[in-house]
């Protein structure tokens, strides 16, 4: 991984990280069922591996054995997935990142009021390797990029500040551009911001802010395993109407650039297209082998090699448990799809946020979620009025999803694994506290 | 072993021509388990090692890392953080500088009666199957019980171009509990932690199954909650909620590299007035029982206590060797890195607002409709524009005087420095609390504080 870091105007550090670590996991078959042990290393030695898998049976030899558990990943056929691999990013050389990134700042500190631009360009390979007893024995390279610009404005005593973000498979510099760029604009347009009233209005959440509100509510709350543990809103609610008809949400681990791509899931189940909410019902959750056999239906391909909690690890450093790969948000209906300007200029009391903060507070086994609305403006009588100082938006994911009204024709990558795939989406009759 | 190899990457760097070298290389085994009511999802050890090299070369950062520690791959991240450093440099306008300070030589131990590495991973397994147990036994409506267990122990070096060779042992743990109760519809969640930099004599010094019971009481409780009223309101926030409020709204906006980034409310402060006069602020690396606390920083420089806001008035920052430089003050021990495949950047180590002189009940008596609001589930903060919102885990209506209606889901929002302003009292007690803190690294820290009293703050409810 290359990355390189922007620092008030101008280029600070660049870092480049090499990781090479094994995992292993075991099933060891006592009377009553099979337990599952698992240790990784990262000495890539003969003896360190011995001592892995020793550390591995001592687990198994631990626990209980599960009955849910009838055998890891079976193979199956994969299918391939285009354009995950930019032969440009495993080529670019540091003195081309500094290079865009010192055209970056040139181009976007235009104005006097800007204080600060900061962020950074990040570029990495990625190799994945799964071996198992069953058959499998698969591999696959990807590359990744992703650019994060934050703007700082000031003038009289106001500040602005807006950041801005994409991910995908290969390297793009007009992107790159378009990301500093919008960052800028907005953070001019944040300065001198306004309070609002407390009342039901329409919002509008821009990419980014689906993205920071649904990785802490609707994504957990459609794992299977988070619905086997009884941790979710959306319990027994398969086959229901759970949002409104014009909204689909989709996982999709093939979509060509897709960050969130891959041929395989982290136990090497084919990644596939799930639908997971169609025209507003409830009609699949995600799935690794493990939740699969469970429910007694096929693995969605969601494995993920994740621990959860503060210190994440590298994957080969953990079991694996669920997540999206690209998860992806689109009308249900083509009616819902609107040009982004047509949408606004319907608006007659709404808000449009770019980002939410605190999304991470939500309580993903209830639903309930409480946000401030960042980089937000006034819509009045279908126009933008002015920016918006401090708003908080609060509720229940499902009461929100159900007031889904329209998609816009901005559609964006957000983050690296999972990515969120959306353009705006306009949610009617929401309550925002000023 | 490691401060050999550590050392001859500093050797290299130098011989390559580059201003200032440090380097972190380190050896650690860790354990990670995750417990859902019974069924472990995780349990994962292994031994975590790596080195990572930083130079500064003609004003410009370079850092590499590699898991690897054979010799090869060290010299290999050498060569490629000083190839690094060379093309940032072409893009540096405003050179870098470090801040020398004496290099110190040290072996730093932690006391420890029963070291991780000889207690098995069964054995941990067993500890957070017995907490599981307990949580869930407390009674009929807690539905599950959340375990994280964490440890690392082991060994690690920093070593610099200005001569720091210090070696430190490593030994934390960490358990936290999270209850989920339910009733109708109705789930509720609550969380505590316990840990210790030390070994797993921990469970020896601490009522473990206590603190269970408390999560699940906690989580049973707020069954009983209600929505809550949005609005302003004097609000008391107690010390887990008060500390986070220092660590997250002012601790990070005293953050030398935000300060220099132009991203935060407090640059250009010192010395002016930001907060109340009952308001004093602390972070500091050596607090008796801190989770965050660290002798030496990740530059090899020794840590203290640092004196953020006394009694309202801006007094200092967190700084690292490249800021004390640039901002013209002394480096005070803030450089910290989440593990050696990360260069060191300023944080903070345990931030608590100090004690006041009124008992919790003064600041009761004389609010007439207030919210309390109880720990938090987390926050987030806009250290530029000085915007914070926090959603507490639990609330109570505050009537007449008298904690009443408990509440559900209540955030707290608003501006840093008018909140600063607007405490008018603060408690004469005081709880340490354990965290973590991300800033695109995650580090272990401490936050700490007494109840206090905001007057005019902005609350979230749902009813």
């Amino acid at each position: 991984m290359l990355r390189t870091g922007i620092e008030k105007k101008q280029v600070k550090i660049s870092e480049k990280k090499h990781d090479a670590g094994i995992g292993i996991r075991v099933a060891v078959k006592k009377k009553d069922g099979f337990s599952i042990g698992f240790a990784y290393l990262t000495n890539l030695t003969k003896n360190a591996a011995d001592d892995t898998l020793r550390q591995a049976l001592k687990v198994a030899a631990f626990k209980k054995p599960d009955p849910d558990f009838k055998s890891f990943q079976e193979h199956k056929p994969t299918k391939t997935v285009k354009k995950i691999y930019d032969k440009e990013i495993a080529r670019i050389e540091p003195e081309k990142i500094v290079d865009l990134a010192t055209d970056l700042i040139k181009t976007v500190a235009t104005d006097k009021r800007i204080t600060t631009i900061s962020g950074a360009l990040g570029l990495g390979t990625v190799k994945a390797a799964i071996v198992n007893s069953l058959g499998i024995s698969g591999e696959f390279e990807k590359t990744v990029y992703g650019a994060s610009g934050y703007v700082v404005a000031q003038n009289k005593g106001s500040v602005g500040a807006c950041g801005d973000s994409y991910t995908d498979c290969f390297f793009n510099e007009e992107k790159t551009f378009n990301t500093f760029k919008n960052a800028r604009d907005l953070a001019l347009r944040q300065l001198n911001p306004k309070t609002i009233k407390s009342e039901k209005m329409d919002i509008l959440l821009q990419p980014n802010a689906l993205a920071s509100l649904l990785a802490s509510t609707l994504i957990p709350e459609v794992r299977a395993d988070n619905i086997q543990k009884r941790q979710s809103p959306f319990i027994g609610k398969l086959g229901q109407v759970v949002a409104s008809e014009n909204l689909t949400v989709i996982d999709d681990g093939l979509i060509p650039q897709g960050a969130g791509s891959k041929p395989f899931d982290d136990e090497g189940c084919p990644t596939q297209t799930t639908t997971i909410i169609n025209k507003g019902q409830l009609q699949s959750f995600l799935y690794n082998s493990y939740t699969a056999r469970k429910d007694n239906v096929p693995s969605t391909g969601n494995a993920t090699r994740m621990l959860g909690g503060f210190t994440e690890k590298p994957k080969y450093a953990a079991e694996p448990i669920i997540g999206p790969t690209n998860f992806k948000l689109c009308a249900g209906e083509k009616s819902a799809e609107a040009k982004f300007n047509d949408i606004i200029s319907e608006v007659k009391n709404g808000v449009i946020a770019k980002e939410v903060i605190g999304a991470h507070t939500a309580n993903a086994a209830s639903g309930e979620f409480s946000v401030v609305l960042d980089t937000a403006f006034k819509i009045e009588k279908g126009e933008i009025v002015y920016p918006v100082k401090q708003a908080m938006l609060g509720g229940n994911i499902l009461d929100t999803l159900k007031n889904v009204a329209q998609f816009a024709d901005d559609c964006k990558q957000v983050g690296l694994e999972p990515a969120l795939i959306s353009p705006t989406i306009l949610i009617k009759d929401l309550r925002v506290s000023g | 072993m490691l401060k050999d190899l550590a050392e001859k990457a500093i050797r290299l760097a130098m011989d390559l021509g580059v201003e200032y070298a440090d380097v972190r290389a380190e050896q650690i085994h860790s354990t990670a388990i995750r417990l859902t009511n019974d069924r472990f999802e995780q349990a994962v050890s292994g031994i975590d090692q790596g080195l990572g090299v930083r130079v500064l070369y003609k004003g410009a950062f370079g850092f590499s890392s590699t898991s690897s520690l054979e010799i090869r791959d060290v010299q290999a991240v050498v060569k490629t953080s000083f190839k690094i450093a060379k093309a940032t440099s072409k893009g540096v306008k405003e050179k870098a500088r470090i801040c020398l300070v004496k290099p110190v030589e040290d072996h730093v131990k932690v006391k420890t009666r029963q070291p991780l590495t000889e207690v098995g991973i069964d054995e941990k397994m067993e500890k957070v199957l017995v907490f599981s147990k307990t949580t869930r036994d407390y009674g009929p409506k807690i539905v599950s019980a959340n375990m994280v267990y964490e440890d690392a122990a082991g060994q690690k070096v920093i070593a610099s171009s200005d001569g720091a060779k210090i070696l430190s042992d490593m030994s934390r743990l960490y358990v936290s509990v999270n209850a989920v109760a339910k009733q109708a519809q109705k789930l509720t969640s609550t969380r505590e932690r316990l840990g210790k930099i030390g070994g797993f004599e921990l469970f020896n010094e601490v009522n473990g199954d206590e603190i269970m019971e408390k999560a699940a009481e906690r989580a049973v409780n707020l069954l009983k909650a209600k929505p809550a009223p949005s609005g302003r309101f004097t609000v008391i926030a107690d010390p887990r909620l008060a500390g986070v409020f220092a660590h997250e709204a002012v601790g990070h906006a005293c953050e030398a590299d935000l300060v220099i980034a132009g991203e935060s409310i407090l640059a250009g402060k010192i010395g002016k007035v930001v907060g109340s006069k009952l308001v004093s602020i602390f972070d500091d690396s050596t607090l008796a029982g801190g989770w965050g606390n660290q002798k030496y920083d990740d530059e090899g420089v020794a840590t203290k206590k640092r004196l953020l806001i006394e009694r309202g008035v801006l007094k200092g920052y967190i700084t690292n060797r490249e800021a004390a430089a640039k901002l013209n003050m002394d480096p005070n021990g803030g450089a910290r890195v989440e593990n050696f495949s990360y260069p060191p950047i300023v944080r903070m180590s345990n931030t608590y607002i100090a004690r006041g002189d009124h008992s919790l009940e003064e600041l009761l008596e004389d609010i007439d409709r207030g919210v309390y609001l109880k720990a938090t589930r987390g926050g987030q903060v806009d250290t530029t524009k000085g915007t914070f919102q926090f959603n507490a885990e639990e609330a109570r209506l505050i009537e007449k005087g008298e904690l009443t209606t408990p509440l559900l889901d209540v955030s707290l929002s608003g501006l840093t420095l008018e909140t600063l302003h607007n405490i008018d009292a603060v408690a004469n007690d005081f709880e340490l609390n354990i965290g973590f803190c991300g800033k695109g690294q995650t580090v272990p820290v401490g936050d700490a504080s007494p109840h206090i009293r905001i007057k005019n703050a902005l609350v979230g409810g749902r009813a």
